[in-house]
Parts: structure tokens; C-alpha cells; sequence
């Protein structure tokens, strides 16, 4: 007897993705690109972040023509993003065989109520969280892998800490409380109370998780690795800065050594420009992408 | 000591196994992590992220210096590819140690991903369970090596001489049947003596 579409495959699928990087390209070329470097998935998109923040109005989608020549392109996985609860945009990416379907806040929300019910798909769901409570929320769903939400397309990785901060503070939260207490928090977090009990007893989420949204450097996806990220997501990061697959390949070396100072200092050598970058301060509130969802 | 390749991949999943069993382990992603091992775990993942990094720090002499030594090594999935001799879909290097061909993603996407049972006579294994995620497939194996486990007409788990290698993940599950014969059969060598002495 053959199964598919479990949760066991799905989060198996991510377990296989960890200690590695996946990159957002635009095209077939880029993707080429990340797969030489080393990238473990690539991410099929439209715009990149910094552009679709750049150049406003409705994020959607992108073109199944243009999953489809990614998809052609390599043969590493391929992620593919649909907006937050557009069910319909899920179904089409599941239909031309992307291997992740990321529902994302970098796109605008189709549904201001509910996400995707990710459980009902085959394809597996990565989501972003800003906290503990977000995270669970989302696993509640049937998402098979988390990621922090940082604050993509601006470069900067603080975002991105502050949310891996607060999932890990609440995983530590709710290991020191005692039985008696976890069904009073799960009602004030508004999560699902299993899924409390069994982070209050594991010490760690039920799937992986894994970094995003501001990650530019070598030692920022070094940075979110310490900090207790499985894998890194690089956006504008790679395809925004002046030696893309440079950079790329020293991001790559630099998720798999994360913890030897020696290697990253010498992988961080003569990458050329950065990309930019963003204070999150000079950034409108309406126009910050992380309060997207719930 | 059991090394787990950790420079990509499924290697917290094979360390959790081995702790389950009370196997001291070790991950590896520098050549210096190989001192003192009777064994080393290839993980699942991306291959050509696993070349890469095996190339860029220098690992693959040290590893081709591994498995002329005579330890065992055992390949899930990705591990698999970088063990058989030729890679297809597309063609890539690799280490080269299994005279066998590999076909990349020979079910197609994540979305054919699919979960089964898997028996070993050769270990005297009846059903356990394997996960087949986006998993290449054994093909043309020559007649030295010896077939462990078959899908239907696919050939899904190889050994020859000290090398296993599988294109499914046993360590995904809590079934810890599949590493315990590994330990026991190809670590250990004495199918009578307890996998325990392998860990002294």
C-alpha cells in the first residue's frame, strides 16, 4: 500500500532541506545560478521582495508559465508562492507539481480572516510566524514547515531575530510551566492546545523551522543559524547585490558552518556590494509586511 | 563512534536514531571529524549541494581515504546518489563506490512523494516503514551487488562489500529496525554479537 500527501512526507520533504539555503529567483537563469551555488531550493517569484515593495500594487502569484520554466530548469526543488488564503492560487501551484507552496505575507492577502486549510493539500506548506503563537496557529493548519517572517526585501536582518527571539522565548515560556497551566496559556495565546502540550514537552516545534525576510550576509544567515534556525531563505539578498552567485555560494558555506568563525570570516571576503538595505524605522507602518496574517 | 555527514540534509533525523539506540555519534563537516570513526551515515538531501560542499572544504579525498579503509558506510536518498557509480537525470559526478546506476527523482515531484513498507530478507526484516520523498531509483546494478530491498520491480536498497545504500528514509520514522541491522550486519560484522560492543 502506497501513501501520499501525509504530514510524515511533508515534514520529511523539509527535514531534508536543513543546514542548506533556498533562494528567490525570476527567472530560469537565476535559478541556474542558485543551483550552482549550491542552493537546496529555489524559490520561483515574479519579483523579489525589494521590487515588489518597491514598485507597490497588488502582489499576486507568479505566472505558471514562469514556475513552469523554473521547474525545467533545475533539479533541486522548487517552492512557489501563493497569497495568504487564496486557496484557489494553492491549487494550481499544487497542479504544476511545485515540490513547497510558501502562503506568504510578501504577497498582499487575498483573505484578511483565514489562511489556506493547508492539511486538505498534497503539496507541503511553509508559512511565516512572528511568534510562537502565529507558528502554532499555522502547524494547526497543516503547515509542514515554519519560517521566520523578518521583514523581507529591505535587507536587514533585525526583523528576522526579534521573530526567532520571540518563538524560542515562547518555547522556553512554555517548558517551564506545569501541566496545570498549559491549557490557561493555550486559550491566552489563542493556539491549539495539543500543539501547546507538545512544545511544553519537546522542547521544540513539530516541524522544522527555518529563517527569512532581511537575510543579506554570510553571517546573517550565520546569525539566524546560532540563533536556532534549521535553514536559511535568502530573497533580494543574492539577486540585489553585486556578485550574485558569489555571494550565493558564500551563503551556502556559510549556513553549513555557522558555528567556525575562521570559515565564515574567509567565505565573507571579497563579495562585492550588498544589496542596500532598508531601516525598518523609515519604513511607513502600512507598508510593513510582517503584520500580514495572524 | 558513527559519523553522520552533516554538511546538508536529513543528518538531525539519523542522529536522532542513533541516540534512540545509545550509538555514540559524531556529525561530521571537516575532514578532522572522520578521526576514530567505525562508521559514517550519508544523509538525504540535495546531492549537488552536498558535492559542492564536499568539494569547496576539501572532504572528498578524505572520504575516498574512508571508504578504502574498509568502514562501513551507509546512504539514504541523496547519500545513495553520491555513492553509485554513475548518476542519471540529470548525469552528475560522484563518489563512486557502488557499481550501480541511480536514476535522480525517478517518481517525479513532492507531490508523488509516497510512504510504503519495506522487507530485507537478507537481515531478516519483515515490514518496516520507508519513506520515498522525491527519491531516485537503482538501475543496471552489476552482478557483485547484492539487491536488500525491492519496491515492485525497482530495486530500492543496495550492498556491496561495505557500502548500503537505500533510496528511502527508514530514519523519518520511529522504527529503529532498519539502523539496528545496519549496525549489527555491516558495523559489527558478527550477525550473533550485540550492537553494543560496536559503541566501546
Amino acid at each position: 500500500m502506497k501513501e501520499v500527501g501525509t504530514i510524515e512526507l511533508k515534514t520529511g520533504l523539509a527535514e531534508m532541506l536543513k543546514g542548506g539555503v533556498i533562494m528567490d529567483v525570476v527567472t530560469p537563469e537565476q535559478a541556474r545560478v542558485a543551483e550552482d551555488a549550491g542552493a537546496v531550493a529555489v524559490m520561483a517569484l515574479e519579483r523579489v521582495p525589494a521590487d515588489i515593495r518597491a514598485q507597490g500594487g497588488v502582489a499576486r502569484m507568479s505566472p505558471p508559465e514562469l514556475v513552469s520554466a523554473i521547474k525545467e530548469s533545475v533539479s533541486i526543488p522548487v517552492m512557489a508562492k501563493c497569497r495568504i488564503g487564496h486557496f484557489v492560487e494553492a491549487q494550481i501551484l499544487e497542479s504544476l507539481g511545485v515540490d513547497f507552496i510558501d502562503e506568504s505575507e510578501v504577497l498582499t492577502p487575498a483573505d484578511e480572516e483565514n489562511h489556506i486549510w493547508k492539511s486538505s493539500f498534497k503539496t507541503p506548506f511553509v508559512c511565516g510566524a512572528t511568534s510562537l503563537a502565529e507558528a502554532l496557529r499555522r502547524i494547526g493548519e497543516g503547515a509542514a514547515l515554519m519560517r521566520t517572517k523578518g521583514e523581507a526585501g529591505t535587507g536587514n536582518v533585525i526583523e528576522a531575530v526579534r521573530h526567532m527571539r520571540m518563538i524560542n522565548r515562547g518555547i522556553a515560556e512554555l517548558q517551564s510551566l506545569d501541566q496545570g497551566s498549559l491549557m490557561s496559556r493555550a486559550k491566552k495565546m489563542g493556539a491549539p492546545f495539543t500543539l501547546v502540550q507538545y512544545v511544553a514537552e519537546k522542547g521544540k516545534l513539530p516541524v522544522p523551522n527555518f529563517a527569512a525576510g532581511g537575510i543579506a550576509t554570510p553571517a546573517d544567515a550565520a546569525l539566524m543559524m546560532q540563533l536556532g534556525a534549521e535553514s536559511v531563505f535568502v530573497g533580494s539578498g543574492i539577486f540585489k547585490s553585486g556578485d550574485p552567485l558569489k555571494r550565493a555560494t558564500a551563503i551556502v558555506k556559510a549556513t553549513t558552518h555557522f558555528k567556525d568563525p575562521a570559515i565564515l570570516a574567509e567565505v565573507s571576503k571579497n563579495l562585492g556590494e550588498a544589496m542596500v538595505g532598508i531601516n525598518i524605522s523609515e519604513i511607513p507602518e502600512k507598508e510593513l509586511l510582517a503584520g500580514r496574517g495572524w | 563512534m558513527i559519523g553522520v555527514l552533516a554538511i546538508q540534509g536529513g543528518f538531525a533525523a539519523h542522529i536522532n536514531v542513533l541516540r534512540r539506540l545509545g550509538v555514540p555519534h559524531r556529525e561530521v563537516r571537516l575532514p578532522a571529524d572522520l578521526a576514530g570513526l567505525q562508521g559514517l551515515i550519508i544523509p538525504g538531501g540535495e546531492s549537488t549541494t552536498m558535492l559542492k560542499l564536499l568539494q569547496a572544504f576539501d572532504m572528498k579525498q578524505p572520504l575516498q581515504e574512508f571508504a578504502a579503509s574498509g568502514r562501513p558506510i551507509l546512504g539514504t536518498c541523496a547519500g545513495a546518489i553520491l555513492m553509485a557509480e554513475r548518476v542519471t537525470h540529470p548525469e552528475q559526478e560522484s563518489l563512486g563506490w557502488i557499481p550501480v546506476t541511480i536514476e535522480r527523482n525517478a517518481y517525479g515531484s513532492q507531490r508523488e512523494s509516497f510512504q510504503t513498507t519495506q522487507a530485507c530478507e537478507a537481515w531478516e526484516m519483515d515490514a518496516f516503514p520507508a519513506l520515498f520523498i522525491r527519491a531516485p531509483r537503482f538501475r543496471e546494478p552489476r552482478s557483485e551487488v547484492e539487491v536488500l530491498t525491492r519496491l515492485d520491480d525497482h530495486i530500492t536498497g543496495v550492498r556491496y562489500k561495505h557500502f548500503t545504500a537505500i533510496t528511502y528514509h527508514p530514519e523519518l520514522t520511529e522504527d529503529d529496525r532498519f539502523h539496528q541491522a545496519w549496525l549489527t550486519h555491516q558495523v559489527h560484522g558478527a550477525e550473533t554479537e550485540p550492537v553494543e560492543q560496536v559503541t566501546t
